[in-house]
């Protein structure tokens, strides 16, 4: 859960003008500025998940070939490791399972007639989900 | 040497594994020095490791590197020993110097270079494994281009017994992985160029193969791509073929081209729509 120690901290970085004991008083009485509001009235913070996914055409039913997601903590990169399966066989089936287009890839030009291309295409996918800390 | 099926599959997957038979205690041997090795000696690793030339003139690694680049290949200047110590992350996915240094006339259709990635000891899926892309050698990808790929399908790691050896095309995509173990991973690098064109198979060909061969270069796919990419991938395998081969070329197009069995449900016309659009399912 957003506890009051949390919002306490994060009031912090906000450059908050208010005074350490002010800041004590709002999180316990509720008492804020509109950034504070926000942030108490919020028990579950709201965060967008990031998923990279390579599909081998431009098409939504195109078989994934890559992956990568983003989890809206505080973490290191996703990296490389083995065991690892697609998550999905295509986009449209992320998409069946709530996740949201947020940028589709480029038509590309040509290459060269005799160039394997750079690998996949690049969907965007988000999902805004409930963070409890 | 290697054989016609094992030249087929480098061109098609851009990597061939290979385990000497080493002296007793060899790799053990090489383990220790590394292990007590002062600091990374960079390119000057026969100076610092004389017992790594016993490896490089081995007759099944000369073999090798001979089938794939023929008589007279040179060891090129660099080489590099890879340590993977415990609790590292994994590298992002790379090819080697593809876009600096002068590296820029490699061909997608050619075995120009080789390289050659030693393990002196045992490695486990958790020690840290190198992973490769099959197939990928012929992508030219800048680094820029690769920033957002993580886990790709059909990736694979090299967990190999001590003493062998993965030789690969030198712009195979590849990348160290995260050691999650409490041992110390080693590798030793080297690459190797050819010297001259081929006028016949510098390995243990037989005529006899040639149609098996051909139809797997047609067929076999490391991995899924698009439409365009097989007609452009398969073109750049069997000129590939022909740029090694010398004398045993084979002719561009496929005389088995189209042929094949009848679809059994959907029509050739949805069958191939749904080949050129990548669609699945």
């Amino acid at each position: 859960m957003f506890s009051a120690l949390l919002a306490h901290r994060r009031c912090l970085k906000m450059n908050c003008s208010l005074s350490g004991a002010e800041r004590s008083r709002v999180v316990n009485n509720a008492t804020v500025c509109a950034r504070r509001r926000f942030l108490l009235a919020s028990p579950n913070m709201k965060r967008q998940r990031v998923m990279y996914l390579n599909a081998v055409s431009r098409s939504l039913r195109a078989p994934v070939v890559g992956f990568a997601i983003h989890e809206p903590v505080p973490s290191d990169a996703p990296q490389i490791e083995a065991g690892v399966d697609m998550p999905y066989e295509t986009v449209h089936h992320a998409i069946l399972d709530g996740w949201k287009v947020i940028h589709f890839p480029a038509q590309r030009a040509e290459g060269h007639p005799e160039a394997v291309g750079v690998y996949g295409y690049e969907f965007i996918l988000d999902q805004i989900v409930d963070v409890d800390e | 040497m290697l054989s016609d099926h094992q030249i087929a599959s480098f061109i098609i997957n851009g990597y061939t594994i290979i385990e000497p038979e080493h002296a007793p205690n060899y790799n053990e041997d090489i383990f220790e020095a590394l292990r007590v090795m002062p600091e990374n000696p960079g390119e000057h690793i026969p100076e610092a490791l004389p017992a790594i030339t016993d490896l490089l003139g081995h007759p099944t690694v000369v073999g090798a590197l001979t089938s794939l680049l023929g008589p007279g290949y040179t060891r090129d200047k660099g080489g590099h020993i890879h340590m993977n110590p415990p609790h590292t992350r994994a590298q992002p996915w790379h090819q080697d110097e593809r876009f600096g240094r002068g590296h820029q006339d490699r061909d997608g259709d050619h075995i120009r270079q080789a390289m050659l990635m030693y393990y002196p000891q045992d490695v486990t899926e958790d020690m840290g494994p190198t992973v490769i892309l099959p197939g990928s050698h012929r992508r030219v990808a800048s680094p820029e281009s690769m920033v957002t790929l993580v886990n790709l399908r059909g990736q694979i790691f090299s967990t190999v017994k001590a003493g062998a050896i993965v030789l690969t095309h030198p712009d195979i995509w590849h990348a160290g992985t995260g050691n999650r173990s409490d041992r110390v991973r080693y590798m030793v690098k080297f690459h190797f160029s050819r010297t001259q064109q081929s006028a016949e198979p510098s390995w243990n060909h037989d005529p006899a193969n040639l149609s098996e061969i051909r139809l797997r270069l047609d067929s076999e796919h490391p991995s899924t791509l698009s439409r365009n990419e097989y007609e452009t991938d398969h073109a750049a395998r069997v000129r590939t073929w022909n740029n090694i081969a010398g004398s045993a070329k084979m002719p561009l197009k496929s005389e088995a081209h189209l042929g094949g069995p009848w679809p059994v449900s959907g029509g050739a016309t949805t069958a191939s729509r749904r080949r050129r659009d990548g669609v699945t399912g």
